[in-house]
């Protein structure tokens, strides 16, 4: 009896503080598991009026559970010349949903700052509500006008680490207004349609997505959450209008935007004939331009407006000797069409771990800068390195999609592709290893491509003493003491050459009359992937490699190996490793190495191959020579 | 006065390379617009050829004077910077930071120009200066000098005026680059008295000459101190890793009040000691009314009182409301000194900085009835407590401190929910604290407890060289609080692949569990049951085996062959790693590593291994390792290395088992 009047007054009682609607217990438990934040409510409304003018309003309510939900509790907006934060507010709520406090204007910081190489006239206002104990929710509420855009914010449904409870998108425009939409992660979703005399509006509805844990490799810039892409076909932005229909129509927008800006002075003319005239080919006189941009320019980022879709005049360029990738880009289009070389600018998602797919189906621009392509040579140049040799992009803007900005409108071609067997280092190595384990080590070794960048960086540093720490601090093995250390870069290519000397005092380990000796420590293989039995993620890496390594062993006439390990050979979709050890004709053991790594792009099902295959490399490259001395 | 007895920090540690350069330099700055030939050919720094740029000379003119009745600090800059090479560009990107409120600072006068190594001098105009806002607080005047040449100078000059007669403006003699010529002059009434802390290394120092003059002011005559600070051929500064604040280690000189006239309003010695800062800050608005006046935190004790039971003791009640504070209001993970809120507002929030968490603690305490006071800390990250003048400007954050019988009383760290009394977070363990106690304001130590770190491990290996047993690790100090945060958010499964077994490419938990999360004076304890697949290497007949699976470190992380700078840790820390091994049936132990003992001087630190035999089929393994001391000097760089060196020599020691 007792036992029922308790279990009557608890449910009760919690059915009471149900009513509380923002209470965590309202959360369905399928929206728990591995979530650090739920989306208990989101609604996001874009409104185009016209051309270029939207305002978009959302109201967005979160519970954050854990730690790693912690980034959720702040919403930020950004403000500049064309779009304008109209309002934006908090209120904040305990576990059981009972209002703690709402944002006051205080709450509102305003941050602009950013590196002394760059100024824009962007600022964020951003508001964060923290709280002591979690669980917690906090509500957003943020208005914003937008004047000008040929862009709208994609619709991100969730996050990874995030589950959803329920989530509307909707889109309103005129009638007659083009747009169009790709939904991805989301299977074929079609929106709602609602219209009104004038206008239309689309919407999409989410309900109860589970959280997907973040998993290591996973391609999140394709996008490994719900959203929605949407591609406005008619655009504006202050007074240019554009036909955003197809990727010609785009290009031909941003050409439009950069006409007329390729002029220079009579001087920098003069310039440009001193510099090409005794050249014969089109890549030496591509070159020789490079090379006095390099020399002479420095990137300088400066974003003011419509300044920051549009170049600054060659002209300006060549006074100020500074720009941004834009800036820079379009001088040296400039000067190589005051040489009578075609070239063009091309706008491009530049990052290391790549970039957003883009939709044929939904064409947006996507993308964060721009390089120079120049078709006769089929070369590309990145503008803003000041010592990259030419043609070279590197893992930074290498393998994706380029939109050529050309007057007859926009192309879409791709930027080479990462190439394990271009990305390669090459190294030849002795070690004479002493009673002791201490070794002396002589290493010379070449690199190109994205191997190379290092050392590149490395020898533009006059400092000798601050290169030697450099290359200590980054080698895989302790150096007592670095001598002779040379670096060599190519002008002409992405390669660099390194030779060392080394004292090494524990490459080799000692265990009574035992000796152990690493074969290939002084360059290991690194890659491994965690254990995870369920993975849900796609698999993708993009940095690819290939290792060529001879290693020389010689070590104490009173010592014979007890152990020496056995040739390897493990071959895979994803790559090879292969060792053979020998002796040469002095009797020194040699042991050879060739590793190919391969960009990798599966399936989640696949990912356990995948780790298997590294696992297996790694397991072969730990292999140690055991010597014993022979008393 | 000598500028010797003035100097109470002196930071004894050698940039060997500049050795060969004390003497008394005199250098007569250049005028504005005044470019001698041999600067603009100058195509590289004959006392640094590795240079890619440097200051030619930086002059400073910082002056106090009255307008109209209110104090005015004026500082006068022109700084000159020679551009040798491509790589150095950089240096035309100019960034000038200054308060946003136009009360607190103004930024006027700004004038540059840059000159060719021809000699053609071009007037910087507006459209390369922009105004960022950085914060609400902060704006940034940025410059991008136009037509940048190799070997071209970059000279520009501005005014900034503020009111903080308090502390004027700090001067660096030291940057990134070399700079062949630095100098201050502060000019103020007589009667108006400054402290100073310089710091350099002991290579450099800075000159000084002092003299009096009158000076006509507003109609009237004032006389003048005027004191001139040079520094000469200041190497570049470069920061190593292991420093807590590197800035500490930078040449420069900071000023605070000692002495104000009548000129400014407020007359007599303001700053003169401890007591004076003690008085100044208890009577500060945002300072001392935050946890003086018990109307700012009357909501708190309410919340808090129903907690106490009657004949609570104070250490009792402390703990308490270190408890109470701790978890209901989270820090934010800033630092500051001045707590911009009430206790009651702060409360509200639910979330503040370091002063506004622990001094809700010291306030809540005293409307209890508990004993209780501020204590100002300068975090690790912000560098080093002067002692010897009362500068509140190093300080940077706040503690709580409650006195008892006991010599140093108990400190309150309410940053994170699992300090238990006297556990302070690392960044506030720097040294010493200031207690903010009238008629009895000291020093109190701020001492990191140790770092500890444990693992016991009994372990059967198979003949293939898989293990499988049970392991117990535990945490205590710094770490214990970082795990018992971690498990908030992460699976245990999650947790112990990270902090296990990073390295370990296979291995598989069971039954874990983890045990004393609450209780925070004791460690925390992790045990499983683990089975780790190919831990050794077995080859024909024989296996070999790194018995150290685990370790506070693994690899050595001084690299580097020399040091300038000393290396600073935020704690002691200690190791200790024991293994029962079994060995797989039918093996011996063919060979084991060698046992050793090392200790550094001063018992500064310790590492001892050993590796028994117990019985026919079983081996224990003992690793540990005690690091006592928070500071090693240049000097005591290469035994430290020496040190890790020997330790991760250890760790990578293996045991040899044959098959009989």
């Amino acid at each position: 009896m007792r036992f029922l009047f308790f279990a009557i007054f608890y449910t009760t009682f919690s059915f009471l503080q149900a009513q509380t609607v923002w209470s965590v217990d309202n959360i369905p438990p399928a929206c728990m598991t591995n979530a650090g934040s739920v989306v208990r409510s989101s609604s996001t409304v874009f409104h185009v009026t016209a051309p270029g003018e939207a305002v978009m309003e959302q109201i967005v309510t979160i519970t954050i559970l854990n730690a790693n939900g912690k980034a959720f509790n702040t919403w930020t907006e950004m403000e500049d010349n064309f779009v304008k934060v109209e309002e934006i507010k908090a209120r904040l709520f305990d576990a059981a949903g009972n209002l703690v406090r709402e944002s006051d204007k205080n709450d509102i910081r305003k941050y602009g700052g950013s590196e002394e190489y760059e100024f824009m006239d962007i600022h964020v206002k951003a508001i964060e509500m923290s709280y002591s104990n979690y669980p917690y929710t906090v509500e957003f509420r943020a208005r914003k006008s937008v004047h000008g855009f040929f862009r709208i914010p994609d619709f991100v449904v969730q996050r990874l680490g995030q589950s959803v409870q329920q989530a509307d998108f909707h889109i309103t425009t005129p009638k007659d207004y083009p747009l169009r939409w790709k939904v991805i992660n989301a299977g074929n979703l079609q929106p709602t349609e609602a219209s009104t005399q004038d206008e239309m509006t689309r919407s999409w509805t989410f309900r109860d997505l589970p959280a997907q844990e973040n998993e290591v490799h996973n391609p999140y810039l394709t996008g490994v959450y719900a959203s929605i892409v949407l591609a406005p076909a008619r655009v504006r932005i202050d007074d240019f209008s554009g036909d955003f229909s197809d990727w010609a129509g785009i290009g031909r927008f941003f050409f439009q935007l950069n006409q007329n800006r390729n002029h220079l002075s009579e001087s920098m003319q003069e310039t440009i004939r001193k510099l090409t005239q005794d050249k014969k080919s089109t890549r030496e006189k591509v070159e020789a331009l490079y090379r006095y941009l390099q020399e002479n320019y420095r990137y300088v980022s400066i974003q003011i407006g419509i300044g920051g879709w549009q170049s600054f005049d060659a002209d300006f360029v060549g006074k100020k000797k500074y720009g941004d990738c834009k800036a820079l880009s379009n001088f040296m289009v400039t000067m190589l069409q005051y040489a009578g070389i075609d070239a063009c600018q091309a706008i491009i998602y530049a990052g290391e771990e790549g970039a957003p797919d883009w939709y044929d189906e939904a064409p947006v621009p996507l993308s964060n800068h721009v390089v120079v392509y120049i078709p006769s040579e089929n070369m590309w140049l990145e503008c803003t390195s000041q010592s990259s040799p030419p043609g070279y992009l590197g893992s930074f803007t290498e393998g994706r999609q380029a939109l050529l900005l050309q007057r007859d409108g926009g192309k879409l071609r791709r930027t080479p592709e990462p190439d394990p067997a271009r990305n390669r280092t090459n190294t030849r190595t002795s070690l004479q290893i002493d009673e002791n384990g201490a070794t002396e080590l002589e290493s010379n070794l070449l690199a190109a491509n994205d191997q190379h960048d290092f050392y590149r960086s490395l020898n533009r540093l006059k400092d000798k003493a601050e290169q030697e720490k450099q290359f200590t601090q980054q080698a895989d093995f302790n150096i007592s003491r670095l001598q002779n250390l040379r670096i060599s870069v190519s002008a002409a290519k992405p390669e660099a050459g390194v030779e060392y000397k080394a004292t090494l005092n524990n490459y080799a380990t000692r265990s009574g009359k035992r000796m152990f000796v690493p074969l290939f420590k002084t360059n290991p293989f690194k890659r491994s992937l965690p254990a995870d039995e369920q993975r849900q993620l796609d698999l993708q890496i993009r940095t690819c490699y290939t290792l060529s390594d001879t290693v020389e062993i010689r070590y104490p006439a009173a010592y014979i190996p007890e152990n020496t390990p056995a040739d390897k050979k493990i071959d895979s979709e994803f790559g090879s490793y292969e060792t053979r050890i020998n002796r040469d004709e002095a009797g020194h053991l040699v042991a050879i190495r060739n590793i190919l790594i391969r960009p990798v792009a599966v399936p989640a099902a696949r990912y356990n191959e995948v780790r298997q295959f590294y696992q297996a490399i790694a397991k072969a490259d730990a292999a140690q020579l055991v010597l014993v001395r022979k008393d | 006065m000598t500028l010797k007895s003035l100097l109470p920090v002196v930071f004894l540690f050698c940039v060997a390379s500049l050795c060969a350069q004390k003497k008394s330099a005199t250098f007569e700055p250049q005028r504005w617009g005044d470019f001698p030939t041999a600067d603009l050919a100058m195509t590289i720094y004959p006392k640094d050829s590795n240079a890619t740029a440097l200051v030619l000379q930086d002059i400073g003119e910082l002056q106090l004077y009255a307008r109209k009745r209110k104090a005015v600090v004026q500082l006068n800059r022109r700084r000159r910077i020679k551009v040798f090479d491509v790589s150095a560009f950089n240096q035309g990107n100019l960034r000038i930071f200054y308060r946003a409120n136009k009360e607190e600072e103004k930024m006027t006068d700004l004038d540059i120009q840059v000159v060719s190594p021809s000699g053609r001098v071009e007037k910087v105009k507006s459209d390369n200066v922009f105004t960022e806002t950085v914060t609400d607080k902060w704006l940034a005047k940025k410059i991008f000098i136009p037509n940048l040449q190799k070997g071209s100078i970059i000279e520009y000059r501005y005014e900034l005026r503020s009111a903080d007669v308090f502390s004027l403006y700090e001067w660096y003699f030291q940057e990134e680059i070399p700079i062949r010529w630095s100098e201050l002059t502060v000019s103020t009434p007589s009667d108006v008295k400054y402290v100073h802390v310089i710091r350099t290394p002991e290579t450099m120092e800075v000159k000084d000459s002092t003299y009096d003059k009158l000076v006509w002011h507003e109609a009237e005559q004032l006389n003048y101190n005027f004191t001139k600070y040079t520094l000469a051929d200041i190497p570049a500064f470069k920061p190593e890793p292991y420093t807590a604040a590197p800035d500490d280690y930078r040449a420069q000189i900071q000023f605070q009040i000692k002495r104000i006239s009548t000129a400014f309003l407020i007359d007599g010695n303001i700053l003169t000691d401890w007591d004076g800062l003690t008085l100044f800050l208890t009577q500060n608005s945002i300072f001392g009314r935050f946890y003086l006046d018990s109307l700012a935190s009357n909501q708190l004790e309410k919340a808090f009182r129903p907690l106490l039971s009657p004949g609570d003791s104070g250490t009792v009640i402390a703990e308490k409301a270190l408890r109470f504070i701790s978890k209901n209001i989270k820090w934010d993970e800033s630092f500051s000194l001045f707590p911009a809120s009430t206790p009651n507002e702060v409360f509200k929030q639910k979330a503040g900085s370091s002063a506004q968490v622990n001094m809700s603690l010291t306030a809540l305490l005293r409307r209890v009835g508990v004993k209780s006071y501020p204590v100002l800390v300068s975090t690790r990250s912000n560098g080093l407590v002067v002692q010897e003048f009362p500068v509140l400007k190093q300080f940077n954050s706040v503690l709580a401190y409650v006195p008892t019988d006991s010599l140093n009383g108990i400190l309150l760290d309410a940053t994170s929910p699992y300090h238990s009394l006297n556990e302070l977070q690392p960044e506030h363990c720097n040294g010493v604290g200031r207690i903010v106690r009238i008629k009895g304001t000291k020093w109190v130590p701020l001492v990191a407890r140790e770092l500890s770190e444990t693992w016991y491990g009994n372990l059967q290996m198979n003949e293939d060289g898989d293990l499988s047993g049970n392991f117990s690790l535990s945490a205590a100090g710094a770490l214990a609080a970082d795990w018992r945060t971690t498990l908030e958010h992460e699976k245990e499964v999650d947790f112990l692949k990270k902090t296990f077994s990073a390295q370990l490419a296979d291995i598989q938990f069971d039954s874990i569990k983890i045990n004393r999360v609450q209780e925070l004076d004791k460690p925390i304890v992790a045990q499983f049951k683990c089975r780790i697949t190919g831990a050794a290497n077995a080859v024909n007949d024989y296996i070999y085996f790194k018995p150290i699976l685990d370790f506070v470190f693994l690899e050595n992380p001084f690299k580097s062959a020399s040091r300038a700078y000393p290396v600073n840790f935020p704690c002691p820390t200690k190791g200790n790693y024991v293994l029962s091994l079994q060995l797989p049936p039918g093996y011996h132990v063919e060979e084991l590593p060698a046992d050793a003992t090392i200790s550094l001087p001063e018992n500064a630190g310790k590492l001892s291994f050993s590796c028994t035999r117990h019985g026919e089929n079983s081996l224990q393994i003992i690793f540990k390792m005690q690091l006592q001391k928070l500071n090693f000097g240049p000097d005591e760089y290469v035994g430290l290395q020496q040190f890790f060196h020997l330790a991760t020599d250890k760790i990578q020691s293996q045991i040899v088992l044959k098959k009989l």
